[in-house]
């Protein structure tokens, strides 16, 4: 039994390796990703985070050169050019008499907070104003004997149960995604190629004719996709671990540092669904009567995992969703990221749930290929 | 810190050293076999005003490094800021906090916000110096505001009140304070280091924390990669000088009213005014009935000399309350005291400093150096003279064991060091760093002319700091940031600041309309 | 000895064997004759269990197909039309791989596909992939891997189809090698002389089911003819589908 299995493999192992193009879109993926990932965090990441000096237009600033001076202490200043966001500050004309008669003085941002990229210039603007706000006020309370702190009945302390790794949020989901993404599409030209492909080249039938039982075939086609699949896993991983690592994180205030505790994780976590992903996409394609066919139901079915993917990165799953493979194995890769808890019982029954469907996968494919119909593509 | 720091130098000084010493609010050192070191347990922590997850800890100590094995021993708590993106985990950068006696972990916000570039590559390290914080703090609580304002400190005798109070709180306390001098607290450090593995260390003092940087370098040189020193207190200087410091950066508010065409026009007589309710006060207390500030109840305010030099000395502090100043003494002089009550304020702050470690390191490292000639060196100015008194009268009850007779030398080093000075700093003035770095061969001295205490708080010197740490350099530095105008635009009146355009503003029909119909 | 019983099988709606039955035996060449159509695959393919006959029975070596696959099928060396190489790997892989399949270890397996490349002559290509081989190294290499594991049946479908001279006398010199080494050799083809040249017996079939079986001699002079083309053409009733 198992010699054959092995003879199976070793063989599945030999062909798919040889296969260069397959392997190698897997593997583009793998290596690709990453890097786009990099470059395109990186773009996000200086829109999002506050550059040191803010460029806006300021109105009138001569009303208010207290304020115009408190905003420049804090590099927010008048500027123009390529590098001064689209905000306007517009100083009222009487800024200065409402401020000595203790009226609110009115200032006016002029700005598109739909505009994502002015969304984090905006906000620090009002903060910087609103700190502005508090100075004064202190300042006019004290002038009256009055303390300051009566302004504060309640003194908000916040504690943040993030670590510098854990606020990533969404990018960490899409880098886990990508991750997890990969155990599927590093596998999916060798699952059609190992199984469509082998029935159009003839070669299946002669296999089948073979003192073997159909089960051992499908289960070596199986594991050496899924030895693929890892690979893929294990070239992302190295790939992303450098990538990501040139990736300015720390001006955000948080890190996303695959380390080496992660990539062991990730592997042993990856493992099931490399499976899963290898007999899916085997069954599929055996379902399927041609190899362009199987191409088409393949891609179609691919949809499902980067769904269950997709929801899980931006935090929209339902709570039963998060039982579910690959939901709940990126969710531990996030959580183990993050440093915070892994929701155990989610991941255990999730990757139980990840081998029930492997198991089931395998054994259709089996009986599939005891039907003279899928056998001979009829 | 920015203004709370080294606000109990003059724990000596009549009001405080008068009044603070009641209750003994924590037990220092704990009974127990100091025990062989093991990892410490890190668990998440927090500190007030800062989000950010730490990771606490604590390690024991012996309390007589002397004698390791037998008597007391001591828990020092430390606390760890994890840097963002560790790319240098075999180093962190260690802050010291003021005071003397101030406790790093309360001044976390403020540390994390003076490193956050330098938290960028490298954890934050916190240690509870011992006798503050957490590390058995040794405090004896003062008067409540109510009492504090009914105070007449013109006809009470403040010395033999001071030993009083003092004799109360060492009975209370119960400690030998010579184990909480500078040079006794440095190997609480280094054993943190070492329990903690980190095989170097950047340092950042600020106020009296430079001493106690200085101290650690001077003690462990080897540990040390880079020291940044933030309102430099040299080893060679004697707390003493701070009233000079104190007087110059008073007078450098006047000359920048004098400068300004607003404040010039709105208190013409600014100077002599505050000289006037000077002298007023030093020859009788003005008894008066005002708003408690908090409970708005009406209490009696015997108002001193004393009174407004606490006053005047805590709001040369920050450019905003320094920017009251000449308001607060005009309206005084008026017979308005709500602004000076305002100002009166800011001693709250001081509540939470180590009262033991303050005495230690004035009466085991100050004290002991006094000359003839410094004391009448420090006697010219009313802060210094008040100080000497009462250190004086309280390290006759402390009895604290005086450290080594070298201890005063500059630090020599070759370790890279960048200090940092404010120009108008009303207690570690520029002066102060000079000193500081005579025997540093690698040294670089930055001052921020409009900076007051503690100049990371107020200007781009994190980014500077950062910089230094990760070049361990200061040669590189680009100290033209520094120059920016801190300073702020006079209060003219209770609401604001005053613009040139004021009056002519004021003569308006706008004005006028609002006016008439208040 | 390959022995086939009342095999009926209905694909789609054709009733492709329909009573058919026939024995091959050790040490003779069997030629399976019939037009396009007739069932000649569909036979071969339920003989390889690839089919699940509707009734009747298959055996090998009296091993039933079915109910005894695997044993039944390790005494079967297969040559399929098309050949099912994998164009990836080498004769030599292709070869060992097969004789693994059908049990054999390691080291046995080695020295067989060793020994049948040379037997075949397949030494300068036994390395190469077989990606870009000619019809006749492929036919060979496909003609290895059926006897690689030396089982006492082989069955050919097609051999010879698309062959050049050369080749074609390469294999009758190999199927009568068989046949003296006491192999039962089963092949199916539609080419007249092929089957006329090697055959000590042939089995025609038209329709699913058996119309004559005899040596070609006998075939002949049943059908009174002289050749065995006539005589094939007389006994399916037409000459539809079959090549001289």
């Amino acid at each position: 039994m198992m010699n054959l299995f092995r003879t199976l493999f070793r063989k599945e192992l030999l062909d798919a390796s040889r296969d260069k193009r397959s392997v190698m879109a897997g593997l583009y993926y793998a290596l690709g990703t990453p890097v786009l990932m990099c470059l395109l965090f990186s773009v996000l990441l200086k829109q999002l985070s506050a550059s040191d000096e803010l460029l806006i237009s300021i109105d009138n600033a001569d009303a208010a050169p207290a304020l115009v001076q408190y905003l420049a202490n804090n590099d927010i200043r008048q500027g123009e050019g390529a590098d001064a966001k689209a905000i306007r500050l517009a100083v009222s004309t009487d800024f200065q008499q409402q401020l000595q008669q203790g009226r609110p003085a009115t200032v006016i941002i002029d700005a598109d907070r739909a505009d994502d990229q002015l969304r984090t210039a905006i906000q620090r603007l009002e903060r910087e104003l609103g700190r502005y706000n508090s100075e004064i006020a202190t300042l006019r309370l004290m002038a009256r004997g009055i303390d300051p702190q009566l302004m504060q009945p309640i003194d908000v302390q916040m504690q943040d149960q993030a670590t510098p790794d854990s606020r990533g949020g969404t990018f960490l989901g899409i880098a886990s995604l990508s991750i997890i993404l990969t155990l599927f599409y590093a596998a999916m030209n060798l699952a059609i190629d190992t199984s469509a492909g082998e029935r159009e080249r003839n070669s299946l039938t002669l296999l089948l004719s073979q003192p073997l039982s159909s089960l051992q075939l499908v289960l070596a086609k199986i594991a050496a996709i899924a030895c693929f699949s890892m690979l893929g896993l294990v070239v992302i991983l190295l790939v992303s671990k450098f990538a990501y690592g040139m990736v300015p994180w720390q001006q955000l205030g948080f890190n996303i540092s695959l380390n080496t505790d992660f990539m062991l994780f990730t592997l042993l976590v990856g493992l099931p669904l490399a499976l899963l992903s290898a007999s899916l996409q085997v069954m599929v394609s055996f379902v399927a009567k041609s190899f362009k066919e199987a191409q088409t139901y393949v891609t179609m079915v691919l949809l499902v995992p980067v769904a269950l993917s997709m929801v899980t990165t931006y935090n929209i799953a339902p709570e039963y969703l998060q039982w579910l493979p690959i939901a709940a194995q990126q969710q531990a890769m996030i959580g183990f990221l993050k440093g915070s808890a892994i929701a155990m019982p989610q991941l255990l029954v999730s990757s139980l749930l990840t081998l029930a469907i492997f198991a089931a996968c395998s054994y259709a494919s089996s009986r599939l290929l005891k039907s003279e119909k899928v056998v001979f593509g009829l | 810190m920015n203004t709370t720091t080294l606000k109990h130098l003059c724990a000596a000084w009549p009001l405080i050293a008068a009044t603070a010493l009641l209750m003994p609010a924590a037990v220092a050192a704990q009974q127990a076999k100091a025990s062989q070191q093991a990892a410490p347990t890190l668990t998440p922590c927090y500190a007030k005003n800062l989000s950010d997850r730490m990771l606490c800890g604590s390690i024991r100590r012996p309390l007589d490094a002397a004698a390791p094995s037998q008597g007391a021993s001591i828990d020092i708590h430390f606390a760890v800021l994890p840097a963002i993106n560790p790319q240098h985990k075999q180093e962190a950068v260690l802050a010291f906090a003021g005071g003397p006696g101030q406790s790093a972990f309360d001044a976390a916000a403020t540390f994390a916000y003076a490193l956050r570039y330098a938290r960028e590559s490298r954890d934050i390290l916190l240690v509870d110096q011992r006798g503050t914080g957490k590390s058995g703090l040794l405090q004896c609580d003062g008067l409540d505001l109510t009492s504090q304002f009914a105070l007449d400190e013109n006809n009470l005798d403040i010395v033999s009140m001071t030993r009083s109070e003092t004799e109360l709180c060492r009975d209370k306390l119960q400690v030998d304070l010579s184990h909480y001098t500078t040079v006794a607290a440095a190997a609480d450090f280094e054993a943190v280091r070492l329990a903690l593995g980190y095989q170097h260390l950047h340092l950042y003092g600020g106020s009296y924390g430079t001493r106690m940087a200085q101290e650690y370098m001077r003690q462990y040189p080897s540990a040390v990669l880079t020291a940044t020193l933030d309102g430099v207190v040299p080893f060679n200087q004697s707390f003493g000088a701070m009233g000079a410091a104190s007087d110059a950066s008073l007078e450098a508010i006047y000359t920048y009213c004098d400068a300004s065409p607003e404040c010039r026009q709105q208190f013409p007589n600014a100077r002599s005014q505050l000289q006037q309710l000077q002298q007023t006060l030093t020859e009788r207390s003005i008894s008066t009935t005002v708003r408690h500030p908090r409970t708005f109840e009406l209490i009696e305010l015997k108002l001193t000399r004393a009174k407004l030099q606490q006053a005047l000395r805590f709001a040369l502090y920050r450019n905003s309350t320094r920017a009251m100043l000449p308001l607060v003494i005009d309206q005084a002089s008026k017979g308005d005291y709500s602004a000076l009550i305002g100002l009166m304020l800011a001693q709250d702050f001081a509540a939470d400093l180590s009262v033991g470690v303050n005495f230690a390191v004035v009466c085991g490292e100050d004290r002991p150096f006094w000359t003839a000639k410094s004391q009448a060196e420090f006697a010219k100015s009313y802060l210094g003279q008040s100080w000497l008194q009462g250190a004086k009268t309280s390290c006759d009850v402390w009895q604290v064991t005086p450290v080594a007779a070298d201890y005063t030398a500059p630090l020599q080093t070759d370790t890279p060091v960048l200090l940092l000075s404010g120009g108008l700093d009303p207690v570690t003035p520029p002066g102060w760093a000079e000193l500081a770095m005579v025997k540093m061969r690698n040294a670089r001295h930055l001052v921020a002319p409009h900076a007051t205490h503690i100049v990371a708080s107020q200007s781009c010197a994190p980014k500077l700091i950062s910089q230094f740490i990760n070049q361990q350099s200061a040669a590189e530095l680009d100290e033209r940031c520094l120059q920016q105008e801190l300073r702020k635009a006079f209060l003219t009146n209770a609401n604001g600041t005053a613009m040139p355009t004021a009056t002519a503003l004021a003569a308006s029909p706008t004005y006028t309309t609002i006016s008439a119909q208040e | 000895m390959i022995k086939v019983t009342d095999l009926h099988k209905k694909i789609g709606q054709v009733q492709a064997l329909n009573g058919l039955s026939f024995a091959a035996h050790n040490g003779t060449i069997t030629g399976l004759l019939g037009p396009n159509g007739a069932g000649k695959t569909t036979c071969l393919r339920t003989l390889f269990g690839l089919l699940k006959a509707d009734s009747g029975s298959a055996e090998i070596d009296g091993l039933n197909v079915v109910s005894q696959s695997r044993q039944a099928k390790q005494q079967l060396g297969l040559f399929p039309d098309p050949c099912g190489l994998y164009e990836r790997l080498t004769p030599r892989e292709y070869v060992q791989f097969f004789a693994q399949l059908n049990g054999m270890a390691g080291k046995d397996a080695k020295d067989a596909t060793d020994e049948v490349l040379s037997l075949l002559k397949m030494q300068d290509i036994a390395d190469r992939r077989c990606q870009g081989f000619s019809q006749g190294q492929r036919m060979k290499t496909a003609l290895a891997q059926a006897i690689v594991h030396k089982p006492t049946n082989i069955v050919l479908d097609e051999p010879t189809r698309g062959l050049d001279v050369m080749s074609t006398r390469v294999l009758r010199d190999l199927l009568l090698m068989l046949k003296q080494q006491g192999h039962c050799v089963l092949f199916s083809s539609h080419v007249m002389q092929e089957v006329a040249a090697l055959c000590d017996q042939v089995v025609v079939i038209a329709a699913g089911r058996v119309v004559a079986q005899g040596s070609p001699a006998e075939l002949c002079l049943r059908t009174g003819k002289t050749n065995l083309e006539d005589a094939f053409i007389s006994l399916i009733g037409t000459d539809e589908g079959i090549a001289a």
